[in-house]
C-alpha cells in the first residue's frame, strides 16, 4: 500500500468542487508522486518505462510520464500492488472473434472507483436533483460481475436512485421492453421524471421496439437519459445525432438532457456531455459540444503517427492521466481520437480499423439472441 | 496532388459526363455511368469478342507480349505507371518498379506459352472443334463473353494478369478497378491498343465506387463469368449481384506463412541467407499480398536459434528499407502496429518468451513470440517469428485458420522430411508450397487458391 497520505490526498480531491480545476502545480506534484508509486509497485510498468529510459527522477512534468496503451491490459495484470488483492476484476467486452484476449483491469480499492464515479455522475447527470427514479438497461452487477459499467450503474442506482428504481434487462432474456413501457406510463401518470441508464445499443433496440409498436411518449419534464458505448453496433448503426433526435421524438427528452458518457474499463473516472450541467448552471451550450471529466483527470493529445505531443486544441490520440487509477496505471494511451479544448474534450471517434471495444457488442449479441 | 489520370479504357463509348475521385494522392477521372451505359459497354465488348474469335492465338500472344514490353521497357506507358502507381497505391516508387518488373515477366511470350501448355493439352480446342479419340467426341472451348473482373488494390499487376489470362482464352473483359489501384489495367489496355487495337477493343476497364451497387448489378447480370479479388464485403456484394447460374471465382483474403527447418540453421551464413529471403518476401507489397508471410515458424534445436534468426530478419528488413522504403501508413495502420508491439512487449513483462525487434518506431518489426499460437499479422512489414519442435505441432496451431491459408514457404528440410511436411500442409488447407525466394511471385501457371488459371475461365462445348 502507498503511504496512506497519497491515497488520502487523492480521495480528498473527490470532495472538491467539480467545476474548479485543480491548481496546475498541485496536480503535477500529485501526478508525479502517483507515477513514482506505480513505478515502484508495478514491475511491468517499471520495465516499460525503463526500456524507454524514464525513471521518476527524470520526470519534470506529468506530460513526461510514459502512457500505457490500453492494449497492454490484454496481456497481463497492470496493478500497483498485488493482483490477488483485487476486489473487482473488470474485463473489456472483447470482439466476437473470441480469440483476442480481453483487457482486464484489476481494481484493488473499490472505494476509489465509487469515490470518483459518484460526484462526477451527480455533477453531469443529476446537476439539479438529489435522487431520481432510475430505469436501467445495463445489466445488474450480479449478472455482469466483470463489467465496469454494470458496477458503475449499480452504484449510481443504489446511491442516487429512489427505492422504486429498477432493472429492465436480464442476461438471459435481454431487454424487458414491455415492463419498461409500463413503468414509463406509470411515471407519466404520476408526473414524476425518470432517469434512463443504458448503452446506446440497448436504446437502439428499445427505440426499434417503440417504432414497431407505433408508440411515442412525452416523459415528465426533468426526465433524462444517460447512454454510453458509442455506436459501434455490428448489426445496427444510428448516428449519435439521429439517436438524440429519436430520444426527443419518441420519449420527449430534450437534446441537452441526453447525456452521453465516455469511459473505459481501464480507467476509473468518466467523462460526460456537459450539456445538462451547462443548462442547469445557466451557461450557454459549449460549441463544439464537449465532454467533461472531473478535475482529477487531465487529458492531452499526441500525433497518431509519431506519438509526439500536439498543441492543445489540435486533434490527436487522447491520453488521460487519471489520479483515481492510483492502484493500476494512471497514465493511459487510448485508441480514441479527440481534441482537448479549454472547456472539455471533443471526441472525434475511434481510430478506424482498431478493434472496437466497449460493452455494446457483447450486449448486441445478447439482445439479438433475445429477439429470436 | 496535381496529377490527374483518366482511369478508364472504354473503347467506342462516349461518356456523357465525368466524375473525379481521389485515389490516395491521385485524382482520377472516370465516366459517370448508368446501368444502361454498362449494357452499351458490354454489347460493344461482345462485338469485339466476335472479331477476337478469328484472331490466331499466336497473334494474341504477340500483342500481349509487345504491350508487356511497353510496360517493362522504357516507354510513355512505363513512365506513366511509375509516376502514377506510387501516388495511387502509397507504395514507394522503388517498390512499384520492382513489383511491375516482376509481374510483367508473367505477361511475356515465354510465360504465356508456359501457361497455355500447363493448362491445355491441345490449344487448338480454343480455335474450333477437336476430335478427342479417347471419348469419341469433338470438343471446343470458349472464354467468357464477357468476364467481369472485380479487382482489388493491394497488389499492382494482379489485375493485368487477370485480363491477360482472359485474352488467352479469347474472352472479353469488363474490369472494375479498385480505388487503391486504378492505374495499371488501364495503362495495359492502352498499350495494347497501340499494338493491336482490335484486340484491345475486347477489354473495358473503369472504376466506380462500390456503393454504386446498381452498376455492379448491371455488370454482373450481363457477365458470363465473374472473377472477384478482394475482402469479404466485396465478395458478398458480387455474389449478391450475380445471377444464380453465373459462375463466380473468388480470390478472397488469404494468408501465407513460412517454415524453417533446422537444416537451414546450422551456421550463421546460411541463416543470414534465409533471413534475407524472408525479409524480401515480407517487405514485398509491404506484406499486403495473399502470398505475403504473416509468420515464420522456426525449428528449435539447431545451432542458430529462432530468436537469432529473428534478429537476422530484423537486420535484413532494415537493409531492405533503405532500397525499398515502406509506404507511409494511415493513422489506423500505425495504431494497429503499435498495438501488436505493445502486446508483445507486455507479454514479455508477464513472463512470456516474446521480444519486439526493434522496440523503437521503425518501418518494420519482427515480433519473436515463442508461445504456441498463430495470429495474423497487422501487416505493413510486421512479421511474427514463432518456434516449433516437430512439424506435426504446426497442424494443431494452423488448423483453426485453414479456410484462409494459402502459401507455405518451406526451407531447411531434407527431401523426405519436406515431402512429409508438404503432405501435412495439404491437409491443413494450403494450396501452394514454395521457397521464400519464390513466395511473393508465384509461377505464371499458378493454381491460385487451388483453381486452374485458364481452365476456370473456359466453357467447354461437347459434340457427341
Amino acid at each position: 500500500m502507498p503511504p496512506r497520505t497519497l491515497r488520502q490526498r487523492v480521495t480528498d480531491l473527490f470532495s472538491r468542487n467539480i467545476d474548479q480545476p485543480i491548481d496546475d502545480d498541485e496536480f503535477d506534484a500529485l501526478a508525479r508522486e502517483v507515477f513514482a508509486f506505480q513505478f515502484e509497485q508495478c514491475a511491468p510498468y517499471r520495465a516499460y518505462c525503463t526500456r524507454r529510459g524514464i525513471a521518476p527522477s527524470d520526470v519534470t512534468h506529468w506530460f513526461e510520464v510514459p502512457a500505457v496503451p490500453t492494449a497492454a491490459f490484454k496481456e497481463l495484470p497492470l496493478v500497483s500492488g498485488s493482483a490477488e488483492a483485487a476486489t473487482l476484476v473488470f474485463r473489456t467486452s472483447g470482439t466476437t472473434a473470441g480469440e483476442e484476449r480481453r483487457g482486464t483491469h484489476y481494481v484493488l480499492d473499490a472505494d476509489l472507483y465509487r469515490g470518483s464515479l459518484l460526484p462526477t455522475f451527480r455533477a453531469f447527470v443529476l446537476p439539479d436533483a438529489e435522487r431520481m427514479h432510475m430505469l436501467s438497461l445495463v445489466l445488474p452487477a450480479s449478472q455482469a460481475p466483470h463489467s465496469s459499467l454494470s458496477f458503475m450503474v449499480q452504484t449510481v442506482v443504489e446511491q442516487q436512485g429512489t427505492k422504486d428504481s429498477g432493472w429492465y434487462i436480464d442476461a438471459d432474456r435481454g431487454i424487458d421492453a414491455d415492463a419498461l413501457l409500463n413503468s414509463l406510463e406509470t411515471m407519466i401518470d404520476a408526473g414524476r421524471p425518470v432517469c434512463i441508464l443504458a448503452t446506446s445499443l440497448a436504446m437502439v433496440h428499445f427505440i426499434e421496439f417503440l417504432q414497431a409498436q407505433r408508440r411515442t411518449f412525452r416523459l415528465p419534464d426533468g426526465s433524462r437519459i444517460m447512454d454510453t458505448g458509442g455506436y459501434k453496433g455490428r448489426t445496427r448503426t444510428i448516428p449519435a445525432e439521429r439517436l438524440r433526435s429519436l430520444y426527443g421524438d419518441l420519449l420527449g427528452i430534450p437534446a441537452d438532457a441526453c447525456v452521453n458518457e465516455y469511459g473505459m474499463t481501464e480507467m476509473l473516472s468518466q467523462f460526460y456531455d456537459a450539456s445538462l450541467r451547462d443548462r442547469v448552471q445557466g451557461r450557454s451550450p459549449s460549441e463544439p459540444p464537449v465532454k467533461r471529466g472531473p478535475p482529477w483527470v487531465r487529458s492531452r493529445t499526441v500525433d497518431p503517427e509519431t506519438l509526439e505531443a500536439v498543441p492543445p486544441g489540435e486533434p490527436g490520440i487522447l491520453h488521460h492521466f487519471d489520479l483515481a487509477n492510483l492502484f493500476s496505471i494512471a497514465s493511459l494511451q487510448t485508441e480514441d481520437l479527440g481534441r482537448v479544448l479549454p472547456h472539455g474534450i471533443e471526441l472525434l471517434g475511434r481510430l478506424p480499423g482498431a478493434a472496437p471495444r466497449g460493452c455494446s457488442i457483447a450486449m448486441d449479441i445478447l439482445l439479438d439472441r433475445s429477439h429470436e | 496532388m496535381n496529377e490527374r489520370f483518366d482511369a478508364f479504357h472504354l473503347p467506342g463509348f462516349e461518356p456523357a459526363g465525368f466524375v473525379e475521385v481521389t485515389a490516395r494522392n491521385l485524382r482520377i477521372r472516370v465516366p459517370r455511368l448508368e446501368q444502361a451505359d454498362i449494357r452499351t459497354i458490354v454489347s460493344r465488348l461482345r462485338a469485339a469478342r466476335a472479331a477476337l474469335l478469328n484472331v490466331p492465338i499466336d497473334n494474341i500472344i504477340a500483342a500481349i507480349d509487345r504491350s508487356a514490353a511497353l510496360l517493362a521497357e522504357d516507354s510513355e506507358f512505363r513512365r506513366d505507371a511509375l509516376r502514377l502507381l506510387p501516388a495511387a497505391t502509397g507504395y514507394s516508387p522503388a517498390m512499384c518498379e520492382y513489383v511491375l518488373d516482376r509481374m510483367a515477366v508473367d505477361w511475356r511470350r515465354d510465360a504465356l506459352h508456359t501457361l497455355l501448355a500447363a493448362e491445355l493439352d491441345n490449344t487448338a480446342i480454343l480455335d474450333g472443334f477437336v476430335e478427342d479419340p479417347r471419348t469419341r467426341r469433338r470438343i471446343t472451348a470458349r472464354g467468357p463473353d464477357p468476364c467481369l473482373h472485380v479487382f482489388s488494390g493491394n497488389v499492382p499487376g494482379v489485375a493485368v494478369t487477370s485480363l491477360v489470362r482472359n485474352l488467352l482464352v479469347r474472352g472479353a473483359s469488363l474490369g472494375k478497378t479498385a480505388r487503391g489501384e486504378p492505374v495499371l489495367p488501364v495503362l495495359f489496355a492502352r498499350a495494347l491498343r497501340t499494338v493491336a487495337p482490335e484486340i484491345a477493343d475486347s477489354i473495358a476497364v473503369t472504376y466506380w465506387p462500390s456503393d454504386q451497387t446498381a452498376l455492379l448489378d448491371a455488370a454482373a447480370e450481363s457477365a458470363e463469368f465473374i472473377i472477384v479479388y478482394g475482402g469479404d464485403e466485396a465478395v458478398r456484394a458480387v455474389r449478391r449481384a450475380a445471377a444464380p447460374n453465373t459462375r463466380v471465382v473468388v480470390h478472397g483474403p488469404r494468408m501465407s506463412i513460412g517454415i524453417v527447418g533446422s537444416n537451414a540453421l546450422n551456421n550463421a551464413d546460411s541463416a543470414r541467407a534465409i533471413a534475407a529471403s524472408i525479409a524480401r518476401a515480407t517487405a514485398t507489397f509491404d506484406q499486403q499480398g495473399c502470398v505475403s508471410p504473416h509468420a515464420v515458424f522456426v525449428q528449435l534445436g539447431a545451432s542458430i536459434s529462432p530468436r537469432q534468426l529473428a534478429h537476422f530478419i530484423e537486420e535484413q528488413l532494415d537493409s531492405f528499407e533503405r532500397v525499398m522504403p515502406r509506404a507511409r501508413l494511415s493513422p489506423e495502420e500505425a495504431a494497429a502496429i503499435r498495438n501488436a508491439k505493445t502486446r508483445a512487449e507486455f507479454a514479455a513483462y508477464a513472463g512470456a518468451e516474446t521480444e519486439v525487434l526493434p522496440l523503437e518506431d521503425r518501418p518494420y518489426a519482427v515480433i519473436y513470440d515463442a508461445r504456441e499460437n498463430f495470429e495474423p499479422s497487422c501487416l505493413n512489414r510486421v512479421l511474427y517469428v514463432r518456434t516449433f519442435i516437430e512439424t506435426h505441432d504446426l497442424v494443431r496451431i494452423l488448423h483453426p485458420h485453414r479456410a484462409s491459408l494459402q502459401s507455405a514457404a518451406i526451407e531447411g528440410f531434407n527431401e523426405s522430411d519436406a515431402l512429409a511436411l508438404a503432405r501435412t500442409l495439404v491437409d491443413t488447407g494450403f494450396t501452394r508450397i514454395t521457397s521464400f525466394d519464390r513466395l511473393p511471385f508465384p509461377s505464371s501457371a499458378w493454381h491460385h487458391d487451388g483453381s486452374a488459371p485458364l481452365r476456370e475461365l473456359i466453357r467447354y462445348i461437347d459434340w457427341e
